[in-house]
């Protein structure tokens, strides 16, 4: 981005605001993160000294009748490893949309998603450092009522650039009762998706297939409290990095059906995926351009300590289940007590997939074959992971609420092998309980002022990897501003490790600014089942974000 | 580093004037027109959302969000005396992504809720309306604009969010 061009943007947008103040034409929406991290070095805990990272970005829409307009700017500075490529600072996204009753046109970058994403999603995780927007041209149109159908074409972005990969999709999602079954009590949806890239083939050992197809079908069924939703995935072989280079095809298939009423809900799920990698350079790994997005089928955790051993889905093979209950012992019943007892049971497990030699290999997945074959119905030789959770939510009374969780998890990381592990240590299959005891209170108010506490005791016990973790967390807020303290303490490593960390904080509307400080483990930093490895740290963090 | 801060600095001026400009305009903003989902995989359009002249409030959740569904429990209790007095109609918004949307319903229903619920699982809806950190609680007008926004959400805000209410409504 050259100087010129970022003084027409930033002028631009000040004559646009102008405009907006003096006659009301359009609005302008945004949102700001900026964190600014500093690292010192402790060898306790094995971290090393660093340059202080930064990062940030700024997002504008503005939107003018059916007119939008939108770009984010962001900053990097000595990024840390494992997002690197992203140092330096430029507008990373721009669009422009025009949208009305029967059309919605972009033109730049854009995120979409087809169905659950089996085959197609791209989206905005900074956190995690993921962005992959497509840059090109989307049209959506909506012909007829309950018919709604999406054609794009475009490239990737890869951190500061483009990919070489040229992406093209159609997804059409259709409602029946909108066509033509108005009166019907039930709901059916249904949507069919297909995405093709193209990526030269400069490959000097194997013929690769040039372009790459992938098809999905979707079906939801809504009768009365029952819903069931089917979603399966086809794609045609496309020999990569990630998959050791087969030319195997690959399929997914996702179940899910789910029954509530008032007071009683139940979940349940099956799962598997087979060689579902797909990204539009076959080099890429990590988190790097992926075109599709394969979710776990497991809980998300949202406790530190249920945090360690999460679990990340595993694109070339996997098959699982999950089931989840959710009750409300009713109010004012003898157990319920005066404002009831809430429980939510989940369980889940994941094996690999089934495998034999293929008539063309001399051992599984060997490059330059089909790699395997599959009994679709079989489960696999491993147990990846299996979790069971138990939440009991209890309110005692007006200021005194309770949440009490137990947790057993079992990480096969002896074959996943994404924990980092001692020197003289292998990596082996992890089993542990983790309790977990939350208590809010409400406080009287100060003048006026609301204030409230939270105090969480965790405890990990397992007998693997680095051992027993025990961790406690007090909270204060009163008014706008918070005050945290917290200490996770991993006394079954050899080095009885503490990481400590306090925070103050302060928001008003839709603005929060927060300085921690202390120590942040090493470990699998995951969102949605994606993760990224961090580094440990010691030092000040300090976070801005801003809704306007 | 003397580099990167006389960027900061560049850059925090513009859009320091740009704040400027747009404080007083704020609080115009109306809700922007994104096709979300329905729990029954439809599509409903967010310029649909509508309650009779009544005031609006649209709340960003997700299952695995402790503070938000604490909010969204918090509101359940108070919720009949508010639409009684208030005419105040409840939407959340879950940005679940296809790992959980199946739990959504169940969830929403056992702890029985009575809220209209949508999903945005791309973002996009949370995107245009500025939204990072969850939750986040916007309160609209009869006309579907913008009156007052929070994020976080800690006991007691709720009470906050009904004197907002209770000065749209007079």
């Amino acid at each position: 981005m050259n100087r010129k061009m970022k003084k027409i943007i930033s002028i631009s947008i000040i004559l646009i605001s102008i405009q907006l103040n003096s006659q009301n034409y359009g609005y302008l929406t945004g949102n700001n993160q900026f964190n600014y991290q500093t690292f010192h070095e402790d060898i306790a805990i094995g971290a090393d000294a660093r340059p202080s990272f930064s990062s940030g970005y700024t997002n504008l829409v503005y939107t003018y009748n059916q007119f939008t307009l939108g770009t984010r700017l962001e900053i990097y500075n000595n990024t840390i490893p494992g997002i690197e490529q992203y140092e330096g600072y430029g507008i990373a996204n721009k669009f422009f949309q025009f949208k009305n009753n029967f059309a919605d046109i972009t033109i730049g970058n854009f995120y979409d998603e087809f169905g659950s994403g089996l085959i197609f999603r791209t989206y905005f995780d900074p956190n995690l450092g993921i962005d992959n927007a497509i840059n090109g041209l989307r049209v959506k149109i909506n012909p007829i009522d309950g018919v709604y159908v999406t054609s794009l074409i475009g490239k990737q972005r890869s951190y500061w650039e483009y990919t070489d990969g040229l992406i093209k999709a159609v997804n059409a999602d259709i409602s029946l009762n909108s066509l033509f079954l108005q009166s019907w009590k039930s709901y059916i949806n249904l949507g069919f998706s297909f995405v093709t890239k193209h990526e030269t083939d400069n490959d000097p050992l194997y013929i690769l297939p040039e372009n790459v197809g992938a098809l999905n079908g979707r079906m939801n069924i809504t009768k009365g409290n029952t819903s069931i939703n089917v979603d399966y995935a086809y794609k045609i072989n496309d020999p990569s990095s990630d998959n050791n280079y087969i030319y195997q095809n690959g399929n997914g298939v996702i179940v899910t059906a789910n029954y509530s009423k008032k007071g009683i809900g139940c979940s349940i799920g099956v799962k598997r995926i087979q060689n579902m990698s797909f990204r539009s350079e076959r080099n890429a790994i990590l988190q790097d351009l992926n075109i599709n997005y394969i979710t776990p089928f497991t809980k998300q955790q949202a406790y530190s300590l249920a945090t360690i051993y999460p679990y990340s889905s595993q694109p070339n093979g996997e098959m699982g289940a999950q089931i989840d209950l959710y009750y409300m012992i009713p109010k004012k019943s003898k157990i319920g007590g005066k404002y009831g007892t809430y429980i939510n049971m989940n369980f889940s497990n994941v094996f690999s997939i089934n495998q034999s030699i293929s008539y063309d290999a001399n051992i599984l997945n060997e490059s330059g074959t089909i790699g395997y074959t599959s009994n679709i119905f079989k489960l696999g030789e491993d147990k990846l992971f299996q979790e069971f959770n138990l939440e009991i939510s209890k309110k005692i009374n007006r200021n005194l609420k309770f949440i009490t969780t137990y947790i057993n998890v079992i990480n096969n990381d002896k074959l996943l092998k994404s924990q980092a592990v001692l020197e003289n240590q292998n990596h082996e299959i992890i089993k542990a309980d983790i309790f977990i005891v939350e208590s809010i209170i409400k406080l009287p108010s100060i003048k006026s002022m609301r204030n409230s506490m939270k105090i969480e005791l965790q405890h990990l016990e397992t007998k693997q990897h680095f051992g027993n973790w025990t961790m406690g967390l007090i909270e204060y807020k009163i008014s706008k501003l918070f005050l945290s303290i917290q200490d996770l303490y991993n006394y079954g490593h050899p080095d009885k490790p503490h990481y400590y960390s306090t925070s103050i904080g302060y928001n008003n509307g839709g603005h929060r600014i927060a300085l921690t400080y202390g120590k942040q483990r090493a470990g699998l930093f995951c969102v949605g089942g994606v993760c990224r490895e961090v580094p440990a740290s010691n030092g000040f963090l300090i976070s801005l974000t801003s809704s306007f | 580093m003397a580099f990167f801060l006389n960027l900061i600095i560049k850059i925090m001026r513009k859009l320091y004037y740009l704040f400027l400009l747009l404080i007083s305009y704020i609080s115009f903003s109306q809700i922007p027109s994104v096709d979300i989902k329905t729990l029954e995989g439809g599509i409903i359009n967010t310029s649909d959302f509508d309650n009779n002249d009544g005031p609006i409030i649209i709340s960003f959740w997700a299952t695995w969000c402790k503070p938000c569904k604490q909010e969204l429990e918090n509101i359940h209790e108070v919720y009949e005396d508010w639409q009684e007095d208030t005419n105040v109609k409840l939407i959340a918004i879950s940005i679940d992504d296809a790992r959980n949307t199946s739990k959504i319903k169940p969830l929403v229903n056992a702890k029985g809720w009575d809220y209209e619920v949508y999903q945005d699982s791309n973002r996009e809806f949370a995107t245009k309306m500025g939204v990072n950190p969850i939750p986040h609680t916007f309160l609209l007008d009869k006309n579907n604009n913008i009156v007052w926004d929070h994020v976080t959400y800690s006991d007691g805000d709720e009470e906050k969010l009904y004197e907002k209410i209770l000065e749209l409504i007079e």
